[in-house]
Order: structure tokens, then sequence, then C-alpha cells
């Protein structure tokens, strides 16, 4: 982007010949076609019901009729609408001279600070000054009108040169600004005015005021959400403040629904961390340790010998019945007049289930 | 005399209308705006910012633009 310069008398000159051409084209646009389709249903219509009347038919005499009403309302509204257009037409000032278009665009170029005129792509162009809303700096806008298209409803662009686009939507550069759309609202009809007279000074005013204004009420996105999050668990919107990412999947959180992980301290959303199933600390899936026994997550501090309490507990148990089995076994060897190794047999033919054969 | 006037508000009105001699910005201004409160609206003349007791002449091109003008989506 050039910075805005001063356009020479003679681009001016040639810039505001074409805008008096271009306005005169416009005005010269042929209206929209009279209604001839409906026109000839219409009649088709009277002649059916004619038929009907002098014929004494009444079957299908009320659908026709109420086609007859409908096709009425129809060719109505298009005669009533070729009727604004022609009041419109009416009413139109003069086309604005070469000499007003011209102290225009030197009030235009006073006003900010520079004027851009393009005769190659038919444009000019203004800079606004750093927008700043509600304390928010939205940067500079080019305001661009292309000389085609004046004398339509919208006949700029606006362009962001310092683009701070808001965080949930990468095209939204002001609360009404979408791509290089501006959402005209109460400055649709004066734009529109404007535009058919060929006051580019009015124009280019109109949409700096309003991108000077702010509504919060329909905005594409409200500023007290331009730099903020959505959370990705909860959905609702946070600050830059109180928001976070989840370390793992790099989603964004509110501050309320991220946990830290116990062992490695990192922020988490609830898809990247599971509780320790005995102490029910969040814990991220890398520092979840599986118990040997159950297989279950825990975490490190609950694990025993890579058990987990309950697995462990068991495996005690069972290590003292084991024990207590071999005192039982050994007490009894002690007090029997057998000998050891034929107990041994015994016990080992039970064990594998064979029966020991004397010699 | 007549006189431009362009109101920027609402839906653009901008016709030439006859005005008495000695006519000042301001009375013009209250009559030809619904809820007059000049700090809310550029007033010029002839495309120049004017003090609200200018005496408007024939032929002067007058604009009000509200200062606030609220986009949409």
């Amino acid at each position: 982007m050039n910075p805005p310069q001063s356009a020479s008398l003679r681009e001016r000159l040639r810039l505001a010949s074409r805008i008096v051409r271009q306005i005169e084209q416009a005005r010269l646009a042929a209206p929209g076609p009279l209604p001839d389709y409906d026109w000839q249903r219409l009649l088709a219509i009277q002649r059916g019901l004619e038929m009907s009347r002098v014929r004494g038919w009444t079957a299908g005499l009320s659908r026709l009729r109420r086609q007859h009403a409908s096709v009425v309302r129809t060719v109505i509204h298009h005669l009533e609408a070729r009727q604004r257009d022609l009041d419109a037409l009416r009413d139109r000032q003069p086309v604005t001279s070469i000499c007003e278009i011209l102290d225009d665009l030197a009030v235009l170029e006073t006003e900010f600070g520079g004027l851009t005129i393009d005769l190659r792509n038919r444009t000019f162009s203004v800079v606004t000054p750093s927008i700043v809303l509600e304390g928010i700096e939205l940067g500079r806008f080019q305001i661009v009108v292309p000389v085609d298209r004046l004398g339509e409803p919208s006949p700029y662009d606006v362009v962001a040169l310092d683009p701070n686009a808001a965080t949930e939507s990468s095209d939204v550069f002001h609360p009404h600004v979408q791509g290089e759309s501006l959402c005209e609202g109460e400055g649709r009809a004066a734009i529109r005015k404007a535009s058919v007279d060929g006051r580019v000074l009015d124009l280019c005013v109109i949409v700096h005021q309003i991108l000077q204004t702010y509504h919060a009420g329909s905005a594409y996105v409200p500023l007290s959400r331009w730099k903020g999050r959505t959370c990705q668990d909860c959905g609702t919107h946070a600050s830059e403040e109180a928001s976070t990412t989840c370390r793992a999947c790099e989603d964004d959180l509110c501050q309320d629904c991220a946990d830290s992980c116990a062992v490695c301290l990192k922020d988490l959303c609830s898809h990247c961390r599971s509780r320790c199933t005995d102490c029910q600390t969040a814990i991220c899936h890398s520092c979840q340790e599986a118990c040997e026994g159950c297989g279950e997550g825990h975490c490190r501090d609950c694990l025993s010998n890579e058990r987990c309490s309950s697995c462990f507990d068991e495996s005690e148990t069972h290590s003292e019945e084991i024990d207590d089995g071999e005192k039982t076994l050994e007490g009894t060897i002690e007090g029997t007049s057998e000998p050891a190794t034929a107990i041994e047999s015994a016990v080992h033919a039970v064990g594998m289930g064979q029966i020991p054969v004397p010699a | 005399m007549k006189v431009l006037v362009i109101n920027n508000d609402g839906g653009g009105f901008a016709d030439y209308v006859t005005i008495d001699d000695g006519t000042t910005v301001r009375q013009l201004f209250e009559r030809q705006v619904a809820n007059p409160t000049p700090q809310n609206y550029l007033i010029r003349v002839n495309r120049q910012p004017v003090p609200h007791d200018q005496v408007l002449q024939d032929g002067d091109r007058i604009s009000f633009t509200p200062v606030k003008i609220e986009g949409a989506a």
C-alpha cells in the first residue's frame, strides 16, 4: 500500500469527468420490464371466467377466481414498483457538475490527508485515520470507490490496511466490516442517495462516520469478544487473560474448564486428561500409569509395586495366604511320624494329578 | 433565496429549499433535522465547517451528517 498522495489537477479533472459520465449513464439505465407475462395470464383467466359465465359452467369457477385475484395482485405489485422508480427519477437532482465533483475531491484530499486516483483501474480512494472503538485499535481503512459502481447502492469497498481481525472470525476487521464489505445499517439510504447523486464527498464521509461508530447489537463480532477466545470445552467466550490453551491438543480453554495435571502441571482440556481411579486427581494421559493388576490408569503416588491400592491389597492378602499355607504345612511336617519325602510326594501327587506307586 | 440542503440522516434527503433572507445555519438545521442537537452532526456550508450563527447565502450547499451512524451485520 503506497502512502496517500496528492492527485494532480489533470487526474482530478479526468476523474471528475468520468464520474459525471457514470452518473448520467446510471440514470439512463432502462427501467425494469413491464409485467407482460402476468398481464397475458390475467387476460386468459378473464376469458375463462367469461366463458364459464356464458355457458353456465360452475366446475372450476372458484379455482379460476382464486387465480384471478392472485395474478391481479402480482400485476399491481409490479406496477407499484414501476411507479416508485418513476417517482425516484422525477425527484432526482440534476447530475452533479464537474466543478462540484472537483470541489468534493479537493475536500476529500484535505479531510483524509490524501486522495489516490487510479485512472487505469477507474478508482479513487481515501484512507481513514486509525479507527479505535472501545479501546480496541482496528487500524486504518481504505475506502476504495470504483467509478463504474457509482449510481449503485454500495459503490465502494472498505479495505483494512492494518488488519486486526476478530479472533473468532479472520475476515471480520471491524464490528461492521466483513471482508471488504461494510454493513451500512442506518447509513444505507443516505449512501445510496449520495451514490445516485454523485456526491462523492458525502459518500466517503458517511462511510467514515459508520466506521467510527460501534453498534454492539448488530455487529458481526461484538468488541467484547474481539480478542478473547472461545472455550472448546464449554463453548463460552473468555477474555485473553481468562483463557488458556490445552497443552496436549492446543484447544482454547477458559480457566474454569482447564485443569492441571497433578504430575506435570500442564493445563489440559477434558479430552486430554483423566482422573486417577484411586485419588481422583486430574492427570494427563502421558503421566498416567496403568496398574499391573487391573490395568486402570492411576497417578504414580497411588501405585505401590506398580499396583493400585485394591490390587496391591489383593496381592498382599494372597501372599499372606500363601505364607500361612506354607507355615501350616511346615507345622504338619514337624508333627508327623511319616518321612517328609512321603508327604512331599503326596502334596506333589495331588498337585500334579499323579499317584506315587510304592516300589 | 434557494439553498441546497443535504441531510445525510435517515433517507439522505438532498434538495433545494427556499429560505428567508438572513436565515442562519442553526435555524435551517433546526427546521430540517428531527432531533436537532448540533453537536451530534457535522454541519457544513459549501463543504466547510461553519459557526452555527453563520447567515446563509443564495446557492449555498448545506450538509448535515450525523457524527454517529450505526452500522449493522
